[in-house]
């Protein structure tokens, strides 16, 4: 058993050091490849940059990869007609074919640059390509491709997108939410349909609900608040209708926000003071002055922030707390007053 | 030929056996930390780019305070905050403290940015030593700067922690220098698993020797300092190899304090930083790893390679020697004060899988090392026990030790290639190889005072004076 151990030790180290000398190699050929390629870049670059016309012919000489990853570099680097004319040129030199050939590639890095190349190309077959990605192996290239052709004019269905995406389980990310922004501005149908859809998992019809609510779409104000009003005081969801509920600030969401105040949970009540402020909830006020005695800073600091938006008559009540009040409502008002630069 | 009594024979291999277990448990766990670093390094989202995290998260991500507690940094404070707010991402401010400098440092600041004194509620919910002012700089809106009464670095950072009006927090140290997009690769843990990511770590590198100007590290080279140049291979070791295998486990017992990115409210429900002690980083992470599990509530404490910060290495034996006894008293009282997780089924894979690895690594691993280099060679030499007993103990020192550090180079050149040189990659490959053979057993020395210290109660930090980065 001792000499075992000795043995294993010696052929592991050996193994490892044997392993590395020849990494150590490898590396002395890929750093002369890597100095050619930069060197070929640097050569390309300027013909690229000089011309607003697509190049000729002298790039036969410049490697595939090299040609592929400067032109893609310069497209994310401009706006505008120049960065249509990168296009152009990159479509003249093969780029959009090449990065088809690479989103097949075994490597997920290799995918995941090609998927991101080819969304920025507005082309039926680059659209057809990043399709196709969606039935990728990997997650972010499924995502990567997703958010591209939500981008695009000619994005597939949501429905569509969500089962190719899975994303019927519970965890949710906020990457779901940018992927239905991207939807709720250009298909805020679809979108609605989602947050109606009672057979999804809750986290997709909250992620649906805030994408709409950056969006200011008030049709959704109804449900939401019955959501809101349905929603156990400690769940999850509460603070996020209470949330979408502000962002959206419509005054139809009063019911709910007032019912948020009074709750016992305290990201609740911070979402509801928010919310309170953005829609200028005059009748907020007092429960807003009760929640700056509250035990938890940041219930204090949204409602003295809301009290702030509802104008002369909530800085009033500031100033009567600030003057009368015990403290921690007192320092609350007096603090925030003095932040904003009103006179106490 | 001295006549050994059979029992002598038992007793010397019995210890033999003791410390050969040890160390080949120790060797056991980190080859295992292997196996799951190389798994998430394989399994690390495709994308790369600064541009293609840019472009995918930057109307999505958070926004971030980072707290940057500042003590006695008149000559090097300007460029760190410069820095820091050149940073790539959206949505952040930098909150220095200035936690009661001797120096000028708070005039330093004042005057270069034109700060003006300001009200700003904040919270209290973390105890520190009293704010004397709060100032903000009008033409630089991103930046405050908090001015308090000396209470260390622990509490300085909860000073910061209290004044930020952020989801998440970023605590580095004064001279950690992040990279432009180190906070857009950090908070990608907390956009895809928003509801159970409460603290993210990030890899610390070394900068000595590296070409630095404006705060930032401009080319990435070796130092030439044979210790800096040693610490460049445990910092790989520690980074890469335990705690990105420990991450992937579930069971990260420590982020750094130099660089760390934390839910505020989390940090807050367990009190923040403790001052009493000079492991708050890992006391950290162990409070919320306590609390999380107390209260059966899911989490994920992470850490991702990509955010790369930079920090300077001690390059004398008396300073470095003091930080590494340092990091010892910081485990030991650590384990001291949760040592009750230990091994306890409740705390599940934290309890047995975390501490366990504290236990064999941290406090007990030093003193049975430096009892193997005592006893084993002697105990042959006195013929108490074979050959094959010190071949074993040489085994699971010095052999498999140069395989766990060649290992995670190779780890890092296969998967991340963040060496610019294959230069570089010979001489790291001889100081993995190397650093066994006297360094290691000065490192033992040192973790053991520390355990001297931690049994006597010694509540210093000792002094860490800095050489400076080399600048252009």
């Amino acid at each position: 058993m001792l000499r075992l151990i000795w043995d294993v030790s010696l052929l592991l180290a050996s193994s490892a050091l044997a392993v590395m000398m020849i990494l150590v190699l490898l590396r002395v050929g890929s750093t002369r490849r890597r100095d050619r390629l930069q060197a070929a870049r640097r050569h390309m670059a300027p013909l690229l940059l000089e011309t607003a016309a697509p190049p000729g012919d002298g790039f036969d000489d410049i490697p595939d990869s090299v040609v592929t990853q400067l032109t893609l570099d310069l497209i994310q680097l401009v706006r505008g007609a120049e960065r249509m004319q990168f296009v152009q040129k990159a479509a003249s030199l093969g780029v959009p074919e090449r990065l088809r050939r690479q989103a097949h590639s075994w490597s997920r890095r290799r995918r995941m640059v090609a998927v991101q190349g080819l969304a920025l190309f507005d082309d039926a077959t680059s659209r057809d390509a990043l399709i196709e990605r969606l039935g990728d192996r990997d997650d972010d290239i499924r995502l990567a491709a997703a958010l591209a052709l939500a981008r695009s004019e000619t994005r597939p269905g949501l429905d569509e997108l969500i089962a190719r995406l899975a994303l019927r389980d519970e965890r949710s990310s906020l990457l779901t939410i940018s992927l239905f922004r991207h939807y709720a501005n250009h298909a805020p149908d679809e979108v609605q349909a989602l947050v109606l859809d009672s057979d999804l998992p809750l986290s997709v019809r909250l992620a649906a609900i805030e994408a709409l609510a950056v969006t200011g779409d008030y049709r959704l104000v109804p449900a939401i608040v019955a959501l809101g009003l349905r929603a156990p005081g400690d769940s999850e969801e509460l603070p996020r209708y209470l949330h979408a509920l502000g962002r959206i600030g419509h005054p139809a969401a009063r019911e709910a926000v007032l019912a948020g105040l009074a709750s016992n949970s305290m990201p609740a009540r911070v979402a509801a003071a928010g919310a309170a402020g953005r829609i200028a909830l005059a009748e907020s006020a007092d429960q807003l002055v009760d929640l700056l005695g509250a035990p938890e800073w940041w219930v204090r600091f949204r409602a003295a922030e809301a009290l702030l938006l509802l104008g002369e008559a909530g800085v009033a009540r500031l100033r009567e707390i600030a003057a009368q009040g015990a403290d921690p409502a007192r320092e609350a008002a007096a603090t925030m007053l003095a932040e904003r630069g009103i006179a106490p | 030929m001295i006549e050994w009594p059979t029992w002598a024979f038992r007793a010397a291999e019995i210890v033999s056996w003791f410390v050969v277990a040890c160390g080949l448990v120790q060797v056991l766990l980190y080859i295992i930390q292997l196996l799951f670093a190389a798994l998430a390094l394989h399994r690390r989202p495709a994308w790369s780019s600064t541009s293609a995290l840019w472009d995918r998260f930057a109307d999505i991500a958070p926004s971030i305070a980072v707290v940057a507690p500042a003590y006695n940094e008149e000559l090097t404070i300007i460029e760190s905050v410069e820095a820091l707010l050149a940073l790539h991402y959206p949505d952040f401010e930098v909150i220095v403290v200035n936690d009661g400098s001797k120096d000028t440092t708070l005039q330093v600041l004042i005057d270069h940015y034109g700060m003006v004194p300001v009200a700003r509620y904040h919270d209290h919910a973390l105890a520190h030593q009293p704010i004397r002012g709060l100032y903000a700089a009008p033409e630089r809106p991103r930046l405050f700067l908090v001015d308090k009464e000396n209470g260390g670095k622990a509490d300085a950072m909860n000073a910061g922690i209290n004044v930020a009006r952020t989801p998440l927090v970023c605590v580095i140290d004064a001279d950690t220098l992040l990279e432009p997009d180190a906070l857009m690769r950090a908070v990608r843990p907390f956009i895809e698993d928003p509801a159970r990511t409460i603290a993210v770590g990030g890899t610390i590198r070394i900068a000595n020797g590296c070409r630095v100007e404006g705060g930032r590290v401009l080319e990435a080279r070796l130092p030439r300092n044979f210790l800096a140049l040693v610490q460049v291979v445990e910092y790989l070791r520690a980074f890469l190899m335990a705690r990105l295998g420990l991450s992937e486990m579930q069971t990260l017992m420590i982020i750094s304090g130099a660089f760390g990115l934390f839910r505020r409210n989390s940090a807050i429900e367990v009190g923040g930083f403790s001052a009493d002690t000079v492991g708050e980083d890992m006391e950290l992470v162990v409070k919320l790893h306590r609390r999380m599990r107390d209260l059966k509530r899911p989490y994920r404490i992470v850490y991702i390679p990509e955010p790369v910060s930079w920090t300077e290495a001690p390059e004398t034996l008396s300073i470095l020697g003091n930080q590494r006894s340092r990091w010892q008293r910081g485990s030991l009282e650590t384990y001291r004060t949760h040592k009750d997780m230990f091994l306890n089924p409740r705390y599940g894979r934290i309890g047995f899988l975390g501490f366990g690895q504290v236990w064999i690594v941290d406090v007990i691993g030093p003193i049975v090392e430096v009892a193997g280099y005592i006893l084993v060679p002697p105990l042959w030499m006195l013929g108490l026990v074979s050959f094959d007993y010190l071949l074993a103990f040489v085994a699971v020192i010095f052999t498999f030790g140069v395989f766990i550090s060649v290992a995670t180079l190779i780890l890092e050149e296969v998967q991340l290639r963040r060496l610019p040189r294959a230069r570089d990659l010979a001489i790291l490959t001889l100081v993995a190889v190397l650093e066994n053979f006297g360094y290691r057993q000065l490192n033992n020395f040192w973790r053991l005072r520390g355990w001297w210290q931690f049994l006597r109660k010694d509540t210093g930090w000792g002094p860490m004076v800095r050489k400076g980065f080399q600048r252009d």
